[in-house]
C-alpha cells in the first residue's frame, strides 16, 4: 500500500480515481435504453448526461486541487512533461470535448446525423479511457505493482468492452417507467447517489490509509 | 463517398500518421532539451546509507563524467526519459523506505526537493 503523502495529495488523487470510476459508469449507463433497471430511455439519457458533467467537475477538481497544493506541477502540463502526464492532460481535454460536443443545441448544429455523432462520441470516449489508463499506470503511485496494474487494466477494459458487446448484441424489450422515474430530477438523484456511494467507498480506502 | 475515394483517404492518413508522429516527437524532444532544469536540493548527509555508486554509476560503468546534467539532460537520446528516470529513482526509494516504516525524503510534494 502506498504511504500517506499528505492530505491534499491523497484527496486530489482520490478525486482522480473517482473521476475514472464515473467515466466507467458512463460506459455502463451509455444513454441507451436498458432492460434493468426498468426505466425509460429518457431516464438513461439524463443519467448519462449528469454523470458526464460530474466526471468533468471531479476531474477539474483533481487538477485544480493538485495545482493549488503544488504549483510546480504546472511543469507537468508543458510539452516537456512526461508522456503519462500529457496523456492525463489529453484525457481531460477529450472529456471536455465529449461533454461540450454533447450539448444538444451544439450537437444538432455540428452533427445533423445523430448516428455519426454517436460513433464519434463512443470512439473518443474509448480513447479517453485509454489515455486515463496510461496516466494512472504511468504515475505509479497507488497502482505500483504489476499485479495491481493487471487487475486495474482488466477492470478498466471491462466496461468499454461491455459497451461494445452491448452495441453488437440484440436489444431486448424495454419496459417503460412511471412518470416519476421519467423526470430529470430522478436521474439527478440517482447519479448523485452513485457518486456518493463511490465517494464513500473511496473515502473508506483513504481513511484506512490515514494511520500511516 | 465512393469506395476508391475512401481507400485513398485511408491510405493518405496511414502515410501521414508516422510523419506527424515524428514531427511531434522531435518537437517534444527539443522542448525537453531547451527546458531549464529545475533546481534540486540534495543533501548528501541525508543519504549516507545509500551506496555512492547507486547514483554515481559512471565511476563503475564509465558511461560519462561530471554532473548528471551533462548526460541526462543534454543528450537528446536519453533526455526524453530524464524526468521519469530521476523521479522513479529518487521517489520510489523514498516510497519504499517510508513503506518499510522508516523516515524518508519527500514522496510527492515537488517543492520539498525542487527549491
Amino acid at each position: 500500500m502506498a504511504p500517506f503523502a499528505g492530505l491534499a495529495w491523497d484527496w486530489a488523487n482520490y478525486l482522480g480515481y473517482l473521476g475514472l470510476a464515473i467515466v466507467m459508469l458512463l460506459f455502463s449507463y451509455a444513454g441507451r435504453p436498458r432492460t434493468f433497471p426498468p426505466f425509460s430511455g429518457r431516464f438513461f439519457a439524463n443519467l448519462h448526461r449528469d454523470l458526464g458533467y460530474l466526471a468533468l467537475l471531479v476531474v477539474a477538481a483533481h487538477v485544480g486541487l493538485l495545482l493549488v497544493a503544488e504549483p510546480l506541477l504546472l511543469e507537468h502540463l508543458k510539452p516537456s512533461a512526461p508522456l503519462y502526464m500529457l496523456a492525463g492532460l489529453l484525457a481531460s481535454l477529450l472529456l471536455l470535448v465529449l461533454v461540450v460536443s454533447s450539448i444538444t443545441r451544439l450537437r444538432r448544429r455540428v452533427w445533423p446525423d445523430y448516428q455519426r455523432f454517436k460513433r464519434l462520441h463512443a470512439w473518443l470516449a474509448i480513447a479517453c479511457v485509454a489515455f486515463i489508463g496510461w496516466h494512472v499506470a504511468g504515475s505509479r503511485f497507488y497502482l505500483n505493482t504489476e499485479l495491481k496494474l493487471a487487475l486495474a487494466g482488466v477492470a478498466v477494459a471491462t466496461l468499454p468492452g461491455y459497451y461494445l458487446k452491448a452495441r453488437l448484441g440484440t436489444r431486448r424489450n424495454v419496459r417503460f417507467a412511471s412518470r416519476l422515474r421519467d423526470t430529470a430530477a430522478y436521474s439527478h438523484l440517482v447519479s448523485c447517489g452513485a457518486v456518493l456511494l463511490l465517494s464513500v467507498i473511496a473515502l473508506a480506502v483513504v481513511w484506512l490509509r490515514l494511520p500511516e | 463517398m465512393s469506395l476508391v475515394r475512401r481507400y485513398v483517404a485511408v491510405l493518405v492518413v496511414a502515410l501521414a500518421m508516422p510523419g506527424l508522429a515524428y514531427i511531434i516527437y522531435a518537437w517534444r524532444l527539443e522542448g525537453i532539451v531547451q527546458h531549464p532544469q529545475l533546481p534540486v536540493a540534495f543533501e548528501h548527509a541525508d543519504h549516507r546509507k545509500v551506496p555512492c555508486a547507486d547514483c554515481h554509476h559512471n565511476f563503475i560503468d564509465e558511461t560519462g563524467g561530471g554532473a548528471c546534467y551533462n548526460c541526462h539532460k543534454l543528450t537528446p537520446e536519453i533526455a526524453a526519459d530524464m524526468e521519469a528516470m530521476f523521479h522513479d529513482f529518487c521517489r520510489d526509494c523514498h516510497v519504499r523506505t517510508r513503506t518499510a516504516g522508516e523516515d524518508s525524503g519527500p514522496l510527492r510534494q515537488c517543492s520539498l526537493c525542487h527549491h
